[in-house]
């Protein structure tokens, strides 16, 4: 317990920073009319955006600020007590699956907005699973 | 008894622990449902717009 909700800890802003930059992301993709033109701009943001992973990932060690230092994701034992510790990486794990699974349903109707002209996809929509 | 309430108390921490998991939680069924049905919504619009006349296939 850190005996705080927010300070200007180094990694506390560099995430705060992170949710900026997904803010700006979700804006930028729904200011602009042209489904193509959003979605480039927006890889162009999320490209730009990656910058900011390694300084989140850094910030404990450049800035000792309240954040303690690196406890998991080091070379040496993790400092972290196993009993937290393996059920944080199932937890990791289980997010990760979550996420692929949701990224393929979502690439999915991506997909089929794109191609809806397609023989394929109005073949799809005519059968049974669209009916 | 006490045993489980006090586990349900988490140390006076109670309102931010649980109201945590329900976030979670209707955050996880909703990013797992919304696809779904759009994917539906789509599939129908298809559907629905090779119908019309004038357009074929």
């Amino acid at each position: 317990m850190w005996g705080t909700w927010w300070v200007w800890d180094a990694r506390l802003t560099s995430e705060l920073i992170l949710l900026f930059l997904y803010l700006g992301y979700i804006a930028l993709q729904n200011a602009i009319e042209d489904r193509r033109v959003a979605a480039r701009a927006g890889a162009v943001l999320a490209v730009i955006g990656t910058v900011n992973i390694p300084i989140i990932h850094y910030s404990v060690l450049w800035w000792s600020t309240l954040h303690q230092a690196a406890s998991v994701s080091k070379m040496a034992k993790p400092s972290i007590h196993p009993t937290m510790l393996i059920p944080l990486l199932i937890m990791i794990a289980a997010f990760m699956c979550y996420f692929a699974a949701v990224l393929l349903m979502r690439v999915r109707c991506e997909i089929l907005q794109f191609d809806r002209n397609a023989s394929w996809v109005r073949e799809l929509a005519r059968g049974p699973s669209g009916a | 008894m006490e045993a489980l309430q006090n586990f349900f108390a988490m140390g006076g921490y109670a309102a931010f622990v649980w109201s945590s998991y329900g976030l979670a939680c209707v955050v996880l069924v909703l990013n797992a449902v919304l696809p779904r049905s759009q994917e539906k919504t789509l599939l129908k619009q298809i559907a629905a717009r090779r119908a019309l006349p004038g357009e074929d296939a």
